[in-house]
């Protein structure tokens, strides 16, 4: 073979840098295991650590309340967060979101057609309906881009998805017939795991785990992609390949998030961030971390929003909203300090 | 074995930037492609690496069309360095070196120890052991520009097409760069690399590929291809050429544009 001929191995270098990720990993796996027992013990009724193996009717409000909530809040966290910095990988963009490309808000205005036709009350008929919506984002997404696997069409037809989708979802609640479906519609919006169950997890669950599993596929990708399309190209990537891919996994993934939730914005953009300066900025590298930190941010943000004080509670969302905006300045404005724009 | 050009006709738009090409590059020899901008040489180069694909005519590699060949197979024949020498993300340099082993790896495999070793070899072909933990957008342009040129070697390829790869280096770093080339070609590489400057050009080439507004003007050595005629016919400049001198086949002296020095 010509060229560089391999001769002799060198030695392994690096290894404090994979020590040190493979720490940050176990913390954050600690982390998530520590918010997931917060989440079961908080609310309303606090239930501590003794109640849940004895005959406290405490150990009833785990297993029916906040057992499926936990575990709805940690896999919609972690998919959230693996989507975010996927995303951020794959349109190199540091800014990129899932919510860029349209899948949430037409799945969202799948299950506010749901809430319209009168299905408030059908949490299978909702979920139906979203995860619909969040097909035919993926397809219309595919029609759109074409096999180019361009990534500028691909953020352009997320824009007009979106965009359109957020239109037919104002439309109707502009003629909603009742006030309820108005209210149900607004407050389904805002985002929430309250009352979720374990059919809930059983619908969800598999789906949110199908397409992480597709988009943790794209990781040696989003590498090749650090290069620029062209060298990735040339080292063998097949753009239209990797696109499919990554769409169809934030159809499941998100699609099914939303379905679930509502919908639940800023965690996909703030984890790989806060990440990314304790991992490194190698793509394939923040994934995992992400799908952990996801995964504390929405069990911690969860617990949190039932502590709050009244009856009721904050919606998931709207924690969501009132973390991330100040973040999102404070990332614009760091960004403008590191640039010349002023 | 060679890589060949076949009447290879190409339009961006409405513009035809590629006029009926034919070429043939071969292993272990060097051919630079010179022309003004928008001649098409990047145009060219991205066609030869499979990246671009004609309308008309074909791509050879050897004797089977390069749209026919596995992508995977492609990416370990051919080592493509685009222009940009800009990182999106600042992984560190062994990183960056390392990507270049993707065509010979499983997706999600540790490197084995061939590829270990394709990646020494290549840090230590290009100098850049000193620095292969630093992040590689932190380095200065020559460091950034060998580590990117170690990151195609690491890949092992047949074929080395590299698009303006001095471009934003100090004289000193041009040459550096230029020798690793001829090193590559002189272990059995076939090189195709787009240049600017008239004499790197006459300096590393084996054969020169005149292009002007899409055609292939002139193709053959340098002593044939760069006279005063053709230089002053496609660069619209005044030159003088003067005998050999300490590693350069010629000197090409610039004397303005061709209308003013008349």
């Amino acid at each position: 073979m010509p060229g560089i001929t391999p001769t002799q191995p060198s030695p392994i270098k690096g290894e404090g840098k994979v020590n040190r990720n493979l720490g940050i990993t176990l913390s954050l796996a600690l982390g998530c295991i520590l918010m997931f027992g917060l989440s079961l013990m908080a609310g309303k009724v606090w239930v501590p650590f003794s109640a849940w193996f004895g005959d406290d009717t405490g150990w009833w409000i785990i297993l029916e309340l906040r057992l499926p909530r936990a575990i709805l809040a940690a896999a919609i966290g972690a998919a959230l967060g693996l989507s975010g910095a996927v995303l951020q990988g794959y349109l190199r963009n540091p800014l990129a979101d899932p919510t860029l490309v349209g899948v949430a808000s037409t799945a969202a205005l799948g299950a506010v057609g749901a809430i319209f036709l009168g299905f408030a009350m059908s949490p299978f008929v909702i979920f139906g309906s979203a995860m619909t919506g969040a097909a035919s984002a993926v397809l219309l997404l595919a029609m759109l881009v074409g096999r180019s696997g361009s990534a500028i069409a691909f953020i352009l037809a997320g824009m007009v998805l979106s965009s359109l989708s957020g239109s037919l979802t104002a439309f109707l609640i502009s003629i909603a017939p009742n006030p309820f479906a108005t209210s149900e519609i607004i407050s389904w919006l805002m985002g929430a795991l309250t009352d979720r169950s374990f059919d809930d997890v059983a619908l969800a669950l598999p789906l949110i785990l199908a397409g992480m599993a597709l988009l943790g596929f794209s990781a040696p990708a989003l590498d090749l992609l650090s290069l620029g399309e062209d060298a990735a190209r040339s080292l063998g990537l097949s753009t239209g390949r990797l696109q499919a891919i990554i769409v169809a996994g934030l159809g499941l993934a998100v699609g099914a998030c939303v379905a679930v939730s509502g919908v639940v914005g800023f965690v996909g953009l703030i984890v790989p961030h806060l990440l990314r300066p304790l991992v490194g900025q190698k793509p394939s590298a923040l994934l995992f971390p992400s799908a952990l930190g996801g995964a504390v941010l929405l069990l911690a943000a969860d617990s949190l929003v039932r502590l709050s004080p009244g009856a009721g509670e904050i919606r998931l969302g709207i924690a969501m909203a009132l973390i991330g905006t100040p973040f999102f300045f404070a990332l614009l404005v760091n960004m403008r300090r590191r640039s010349s724009w002023l | 074995m060679a890589l060949t050009a076949r009447s290879l006709s190409l339009s961006l738009g409405r513009r035809l930037v590629l006029d009926a090409i034919s070429l043939s590059v071969r292993p272990g020899r060097i051919t630079v492609l010179l022309g003004p901008n928008g001649a098409g040489k990047t145009s060219l180069l991205r066609c030869l690496a499979g990246l671009l694909r004609p309308e008309s005519g074909a791509i050879m590699l050897d004797d089977a069309p390069i749209g026919t060949l596995p992508l995977r197979e492609r990416a370990r024949r051919i080592g493509y360095l685009p222009q940009s020498a800009e990182l999106v993300w600042s992984l560190n340099a062994r990183d960056v070196i390392a990507l270049g082993r993707h065509p010979w790896r499983s997706p999600f495999a540790a490197p084995s120890e061939a590829d270990r070793a394709a990646i020494a070899d290549a840090m230590t072909a290009t100098d850049t052991e000193r620095f292969a933990d630093r992040p590689a957008n932190e380095l200065s342009g020559g460091e950034r520009a060998r580590v990117l040129l170690a990151r195609v070697l690491a890949g092992s390829p047949e074929w080395l097409l590299a698009d303006e790869p001095l471009a934003s280096l100090d004289p000193a770093h041009q040459i550096d760069i230029l020798d690793r080339f001829r090193a590559a070609a002189d272990r059995g590489c076939g090189v195709v690399i787009v240049l600017h400057d008239l004499n790197h050009a006459a300096r590393i080439a084996d054969d020169i590929a005149l292009l002007h507004g899409g055609r292939l003007v002139a193709h053959g050595p340098a002593a044939d291809t760069l006279t005063p005629a053709a230089i002053a016919e496609i660069f619209d400049l005044s030159v003088e050429i003067l005998p050999a001198a300490r590693g350069y086949p010629m000197q090409i002296v610039t004397c303005g544009r061709r209308n003013s020095a008349e």
